[in-house]
Order: C-alpha cells, then structure tokens, then sequence
C-alpha cells in the first residue's frame, strides 16, 4: 500500500496525505506534490504497479452536503468542498478524485487525490481489466467496471493493471485529473 | 472579488490580473495563486497559465472573458470557434495586445467570468447539472444553453446551486457584483460531433 506524504512546496518532514484535521492548514484548493514512501522513491512500469512514485494532491474540506468520506472513496470536487460520489451524481460534471484520508465533516480538511498512481481506490468487487473504462459504482464512494447508466462515466481514471477488487482499499488506478463524462449527446 | 496572487512556485505575490509588455515568465508556464481577500467569500487558489494576447480588435480577451488557448496565446471565446477543440480558460487581466503578456485561469473557482444572462440548475443530491457552453451572442461569453453543436464545455461546472444572472453581462468591476462563480478544472471545447 503506498504512503504518500507531501513533499512540494513545504520544507519540513513529509507530512502523510492520509491525515485530516479540523484547523485548516494549507488555502482550500491547493494542489501539491506527494510522493510515495512506501517502498522507495520512484515508480515502476505500469503492468506492475508496487510503487506509485508522484501525485498530486488537492487541498479540501468535506462537503457538508454529503454523507462521511473514508479513505479511498471516490469524492465529487464541489468548489472546494469534497462530496461523496455516487450514481446519483450522474448528471453533475464536476471533477472528481479519490479522498486519500477521511474528510469525515463539514470541518474536516484533508487531501484528495487528483493525479498519479493510487493503490487505495474502492471498488466494486469484479474482476478489471487493464485499460478498462471506469465508471461510479452503484454503492457510493466505489469505482466500478460497469456502466449502469450514462452519465456515469469517468474520464482521466484508468486500471493500469488487472484487479479482483472488493470494498477494501485494494484498488490501483491512475488518476489523470478525472471528471464525469457528460450524460447526454451536446 | 476574488484577489487571486502568484504563491507558487515562485514568492512575490504577483496579482494575476497584471499585465504586461515585456514576457517576465515561459510562455506556457503554469503556477498556483491563492485568493488572499477575507471573509467567507475567499476563493482558495487556483492554476493560471502564463501566456500572450492577440492584436487589438481580433477577438482579443479582456478580464474576465472566456478565452482560448492556442499555443501559448489566447483570443475570446465564441461561436465561431466552437469548431475547435483546443483548451480554454478565464482571462485574468486585459490580454489586450500581441505584445501583452499575463494569466489566463485554467483551474479553481473563479467569480469573475463573463456571462450571459443565465440560470443554473438548482442545487439537489446530484451535484450540479448544469453544462457550461461557448455564448452565443457576445464572444468571451459563458453560457448555460446551448445555440448550435459544438459549443459544449468540458470542465467548467457550477458549484453553486441555483443562480441567475441578469443585465447583459456580468461586469467584473463592480464591487457589488455577484454573478455566477463558475468551476475550472482545466476546460476545454467538447468538440462539433458526438464521440
């Protein structure tokens, strides 16, 4: 499982992406650099993903519209606010990400991930295949393999390696700063 | 308003909205800003892109214009470009001039665009709906209705809920103003056909 930690712009020892707090720490909307510790610096080829190498990381807080957030858990980027994705938010096109600790509240600030490798998405429990299209899943927070219905599409979210997944933190993606796709012909 | 500054990576805290006629930056380059107004109304930051204008009188952008980005220079925005699918923004400052350089904002909140007269979708448990198109009518204007195929944003959302804006366009220097805040995450032209 990767660690990433905060390594741009700060000076200072790598501060985990995974920690929230209730005193905001850095402006809202502030995109850093992470970089995963948990094995080393550096990635590997994607086929074979163990090390995810660099991130990026958006600076958020949770949305006081939605329901708690866990780690993993894909989220709606709402202004600066992080909402619970699910297919009801199938119509929005907001971008998305996944939330890398548990912006738990409406006064909880932590990270969420929009860039990189990430090895703790949640999934639906299929089975992934590489390069497969990935879609909202019927349970909030997970990302699926299966459509469902338009508009729950994600684009800039793609399954570099072939994953049985469960709802555990088990599921490797690369982010490519993701958003839905649109739900209807324009 | 928002007073979005240049935080990284370089110090200094250069106001996004200057401009000027000597390149100080990579055309192309990217940076953060943050919003330093307080209060609640504080946008957080955003990305901006470093890049030039085009010649007085040729669509070129002024504050708060839907823009687009060709290269490293930007013009307005309108239905004659709808065609295209190359990347958008706000511009930041006046890029009034081939030889006038400054900030065009690609990502973030943004409360100074330009608009036509426009409501969005109400807020409720999907997010918000609404789709942000090329204007119609005035180049360098957003909208939320659609007038022909192609015009279409990939990338800008409303996050506020149910707003409408009145009066020709929203006027960026107005204090009072408080038009719609639209949502940057890197925008784009969808294109003239469905794929």
């Amino acid at each position: 499982m990767s660690d990433f930690r905060i390594v741009e712009p700060q000076i200072g020892a790598p501060s985990p992406t995974s920690l929230t707090a209730t005193t905001q720490q850095w402006p809202l909307g502030y995109i850093a650099k992470g970089a995963d510790f948990a094995s080393g610096l550096g990635g590997t080829a994607f086929t074979s993903v163990t090390r995810c190498g660099d991130g990026l990381f958006q600076y958020c807080v949770g949305d006081t519209a939605g329901p708690a957030l866990s780690r993993g858990q894909a989220v709606l980027i709402r202004g600066n606010s992080a909402l619970l994705a699910g297919t009801a938010q199938k119509a929005s096109n907001l971008p998305l990400g996944i939330a890398a600790g548990p912006l738990s509240a409406s006064n909880v600030y932590g990270w969420v991930q929009v860039q990189g490798y990430c090895d703790y998405a949640r999934g639906t429990n299929v089975n992934t295949s590489v390069g497969a299209t990935a879609f909202l899943g019927s349970t909030t927070g997970q990302i699926a393999t299966g459509s469902g219905a338009a508009g729950n599409a994600i684009w800039g979210l793609h399954f570099p390696k072939q994953v049985t997944s469960d709802n555990s933190l088990s599921v490797t993606c690369y982010l490519n700063f993701p958003h839905l796709g649109p739900s209807s012909a324009l | 308003m928002s007073d979005y500054r240049i935080i990284h990576p370089q110090l200094g805290a250069v106001p996004v909205s200057s401009t000027g006629t000597t390149p100080l930056l990579p055309l192309g380059h990217r940076a953060q800003a943050q919003d330093i107004q307080t209060g609640s109304t504080n946008l957080g930051c955003g990305q901006f892109l470093y890049v030039v204008g085009v010649a007085t009188g040729a669509s070129s952008a002024a504050k708060g214009d839907l823009a687009m980005i060709k290269g490293d220079t930007v013009q307005q925005a309108g239905p004659a470009r709808s065609a295209s699918v190359l990347p958008l923004g706000i511009a930041a400052g006046p890029l009034s001039g081939t030889n006038v350089y400054g900030w065009v904002q690609v990502r973030g909140l943004c409360d100074y665009a330009a608009m036509e007269n426009a409501t969005t979708d109400s807020f409720n448990a999907a997010g918000r709906a609404a789709t942000a198109f090329i204007g119609s009518g005035t180049d360098g204007n957003l909208a939320t209705t659609q007038s022909a195929t192609g015009q279409a944003i990939v990338g800008i959302g409303f996050p506020m809920g149910a707003l409408t804006l009145t009066g020709s366009r929203s006027v960026w220097s107005t204090a009072s103003f408080t038009g719609m805040t639209v949502q940057l995450f890197n925008p784009f032209v969808r294109g003239t056909s469905a794929f």
